[in-house]
């Protein structure tokens, strides 16, 4: 008896396994007959195909589609004419970089997978606007696109700082970074981070406001703040913070960069200056408003002697000051440096051999640049009484010649690559004052920090 | 015996037992079977439900892409107002259109993509930027309204209604509401030559240099018919036994003139249609079948006192030694208190005096600026105030700021001896110079104290 139930009870089970869950036949119902939205290419469609769709596998979705966008908000979408500006800037200042320096199939090895773009801002309960927002390193939102010009510096980096922002939590996802990177501004992490203040985040070493909101977005927000600020700018908004902060953002940083370069063989500063390159296309910067602590450089250095192409006029008058410092002193002039301690003031310095040890004479001028980047200098009314100010004053006639150059001229500020092709806007970029009245007359110098 | 017997019957029972297990199994495994067999599906019309969302996509994809000469279209915001626009769709999602939202869109074709669109229900989809969207704009700068949300305006539309000629959609965010009309090929051609333009050109020139049009149905009252081009509202209103009687409905601009959404009454009589008489130079409509033309007043027709508080807000004499409407004797007294406000100590120039109304309290504030240098500091005096049926007011002064304290000496020519202590009749004063409808204050007491001032 118990072997017929348990058969009975073994038949069943069979039975019910057999039974249950039958599947007939195939799903039928064709979904592809509902969707209209298969559309005849258009041209814009077509360049985003060739620019963007085939070499980099990433789809650029501009038509309106709610599902893409914050559900409830008034979105609206993007104007036609404005798609090409806007990808030609993305594929310019945010992909050509990284190609160059990454190699040419860097962002095809590794890339979000859409860019969804919209018109218009998305507007906040708060009364902010959004400008950008990612999902998973996946898809790229990118606003405003109707209000985009590709030719205003501030729209381009808005516009980009929100992609470099998004790829680098993309390359993190890639290449995990620096566990103890959280460590270096332990405790300064809030999540409601938008109560807190650009300063008051710069002080507790974070770049900006949004980067105290986690540890993975200060990364991102370093290394995107630090592609578009460009080193020069960088380190000058660096240098206004507190002295203990300015460390911990030197540190992250050193971070950024060893991560790029252990990650992915990546020279962080050569793609910081491709980076800027390719901004400067947009709008070239101009050194007269980029003098200043806090603002750009804070030195020009020459040393006129191993100068290619010191113009003559400033040439002769250098040889004749070491000249004079070689027969009147007996001492051997070196070179110069303009230390800019304000956007206002500024450090001559002389450095000179006697013997083997280096002296130097200092004289401080106020300098006054117009709108037209012309600068004027002019002997400070009082100098200071240390030995450097009284080396200036006992060597005055030796120098003579030089300092007359600087105190009886105006110059205009701008680079000299027109004269010596290079970098500009870099740290170490030659800039140069020339005469207003002659402009074949002028003196060159390194830019620095 | 009996005990085998007995143990037969056991072993029959036992037997029983058992084939009343197996029969339960069995039946179990039944009801396993049939729960999981699949019945063929019963379907509306023998037909899938995504056929029947794709036929009627096409059905009215041939529709708009199938009108030779393309469609009118009005679109209701759900913020208010109305646009009208000239849609032609082609077959490969491309959307060409023309708007009576500025000069500049009444004339230059601008081109979007569009897609028809299967949610819940078969959508049209304005999926690129085009006129449309300028309503939606979420940046007050591109065409005002709120932050967020300009007009409240929608371009996702599900389809609704059609009527003959007409197909009617409503806005799927916002529920706005947009109707299509075919339009012929004699309306095409208008369009395609700055039909839209010209009418919308003589529409805005024609109301704002007639500032009272009205029509009078009955032979006995004149009813306002206002147009306000920047809303895109008409108002009916008309006076009643020393009340005011107000429809309002939204308008677009259209080849012939202008449309009202929905037809608005005076006492049942239909009005929804103003069509430009060129020949005439004039406005016309019809009711109950019969032409009657708009007629032009060079005064309002309602009393500003029925208004002011309500319709308007303010009269504000504007920063001036002398304007059209003042009286000899209130120039002498504002230039008496000018001067006093510069010497009183805080050396106040008096600018602007704005006298703000609000009917339904019953209160005027006046906010009198006094500028000390660059700084601007407002002066306020709140009154309350009654008001006869004839429209005379007596205002009655309460609460001053501390700003309106430290000037009372300086102020007493205009306040204390005037606005504080006569009665006032409140009316329009059209300036001579450019006809512009200004609200002028005058004494009772005083005839020869009158002053005037932009009425908003």
């Amino acid at each position: 008896m118990k072997n017929i139930f348990n058969t009975g009870v073994f038949t069943l089970f069979v039975l019910m396994t057999l039974a249950s869950c039958k599947k007939e036949g195939k799903l039928d119902a064709n979904l592809n007959i509902i969707d209209k939205n298969i559309i005849a290419k258009t041209t814009t469609d077509e360049w985003l195909d060739k620019n963007y769709l085939n070499p980099y596998n990433i789809e650029t979705k501009y038509r309106f589609d709610r599902f893409e966008l914050t559900s409830g908000k008034n979105i609206t979408p993007p104007d036609e004419l404005q798609i090409i500006p806007m990808m030609e800037t993305v594929r310019d200042v945010w992909i050509k970089p990284f190609e160059t320096i990454g190699g040419a199939d860097f962002i095809k090895r590794i890339s979000p997978k859409q860019f969804v773009l919209a018109g218009s801002a998305s507007y906040n309960q708060d009364g902010s606007i959004t400008l950008g927002t990612a999902e998973g390193g996946r898809k790229i939102v990118l606003y405003v696109v109707n209000t985009f010009d590709k030719t205003n510096l501030a729209s381009v980096k808005q516009a980009i700082q929100v992609i470099q922002h998004e790829y680098t939590h993309i390359l993190n996802q890639t290449v995990d970074y620096q566990t103890d990177f959280q460590t270096i501004s332990r405790g300064g992490y809030m999540g409601n981070w938008t109560l807190g203040t650009l300063a008051q985040a710069r002080a507790l070493g974070f770049i900006t406001a949004y980067a105290r909101a986690a540890p993975e977005e200060d990364y991102a927000e370093m290394s995107s703040n630090m592609l578009m600020m460009g080193r020069v700018g960088y380190n000058a908004a660096v240098s206004t913070a507190p002295a203990d902060a300015q460390v911990k953002l030197k540190k992250k940083e050193q971070y950024v960069v060893d991560y790029f370069k252990s990650g992915f063989n990546i020279d962080f500063y050569a793609l910081q200056t491709e980076v800027q390159n390719a901004l400067y296309n947009i709008s070239p910067p101009v050194l007269a408003k980029l003098i200043g602590p806090g603002i750009g450089y804070t030195r020009m250095y020459s040393n006129p002697l191993k100068d290619a192409n010191q113009s003559p006029e400033f040439l002769s008058l250098w040889k004749a000051a070491v000249n004079n410092m070689t027969a009147g002193f007996d001492l051997g002039l070196l070179d110069v440096t303009l230390t800019f301690k304000s956007a206002t003031t500024m450090t001559l310095r002389y450095s000179f051999l006697q013997d083997s040890d280096v002296l130097f004479a200092d004289a401080d001028y106020t300098m006054a640049i117009d709108a037209a980047n012309v600068v004027t200098l002019k002997l400070a009314a009082v100098q200071p009484t240390t030995a450097n100010y009284a080396n200036m004053n006992a060597l005055n006639p030796a120098f003579a010649p030089v300092n007359n150059y600087f105190k009886n001229n105006k110059f205009k500020i701008d680079w000299i690559n027109k004269i010596i092709p290079g970098n500009i806007g870099g740290l170490g970029s030659l800039g140069a004052f020339y005469k207003q009245t002659d402009e074949k007359s002028y003196f060159y110098g390194a830019m620095g920090q | 015996m009996k005990n085998r017997t007995s143990m037969v019957l056991w072993d029959n029972n036992l037997k029983d037992k058992q084939m009343k297990r197996i029969i339960i199994y069995a039946l179990l495994s039944l009801t396993v079977f049939s729960a999981c067999k699949k019945e063929n599906v019963v379907l509306i019309d023998g037909e899938k439900p995504e056929e029947r969302v794709a036929e009627a996509l096409t059905k009215y994809s041939d529709q708009l892409t199938g009108s030779p000469y393309g469609w009118k279209a009005y679109l209701y915001p759900n913020g208010g107002g109305g646009f009208a626009f000239y849609l032609n769709f082609d077959k490969k999602n491309r959307v060409t259109m023309y708007a009576d939202l500025d000069y500049g869109p009444a004339t230059v074709s601008k081109e979007s993509s569009y897609r028809l669109k299967a949610s819940q229900n078969p959508a049209l989809v304005f999926d690129t930027y085009n006129y449309m969207h300028i309503l939606a704009d979420p940046d007050p700068n591109i065409f005002g309204g709120a932050p967020g949300w300009g007009l409240y305006s929608d371009f996702e539309f599900n389809f609704g209604v059609q009527t003959g000629d007409t197909l009617k959609l409503s806005g799927k965010l916002l529920d706005s509401k947009l109707v299509l009309v075919r339009a012929t090929k004699e309306e095409q051609d208008l369009y395609n030559n700055k039909g839209l333009l010209n009418s919308l050109t003589n529409s805005v020139d024609y109301i704002g240099n007639n500032s009272t049009l009205y029509v009078n149905l009955d032979g006995a009252t004149n009813v306002e018919t206002k147009f306000d081009p920047n809303l895109k509202v008409m108002t009916l209103r008309w006076l009643e036994k020393g009340n005011i009687t107000a429809v309002t409905a939204p308008f677009v601009f259209t080849l012939n003139g202008m449309l009202l959404q929905s037809p608005v009454s005076y006492k049942g009589k239909l009005m929804q249609e103003f069509i430009w008489d060129a020949a005439k130079s004039i406005f016309y409509t019809t009711v109950d079948g019969k032409r009657v033309d708009i007629q032009s007043s060079p005064v309002p027709l309602i009393p500003l006192h029925l208004l002011i508080g309500i319709n308007y807000t303010s009269i504000t004499t504007p920063n001036a030694t002398s304007y059209p409407g003042w009286s000899s004797d209130f120039i002498a007294r504002r230039a008496k208190a000018a001067a006093a406000t510069l010497v009183s100590g805080y050396n106040l120039r008096l600018d602007k005096m704005a006298f703000v109304f609000n009917a339904n309290d019953k209160t005027l504030v006046l906010n009198a600026d006094v500028y000390q240098n660059a700084n601007r500091f407002i002066a306020s005096y709140n009154y309350t105030y009654t008001k006869t049926a004839a429209g005379v007011y007596k205002f009655t002064l309460g609460t001053m700021n501390g700003n309106a304290s430290l000037i009372t000496a300086a102020m007493a020519p205009l306040v204390n001896e005037r606005l504080s202590t006569d009665q006032f009749i409140v009316d329009y004063f059209t300036n001579p110079a450019n006809k512009q409808t200004l609200g002028q204050f005058k004494s009772v007491e005083h005839p020869d104290f009158a002053f005037s001032g932009a009425l908003q």
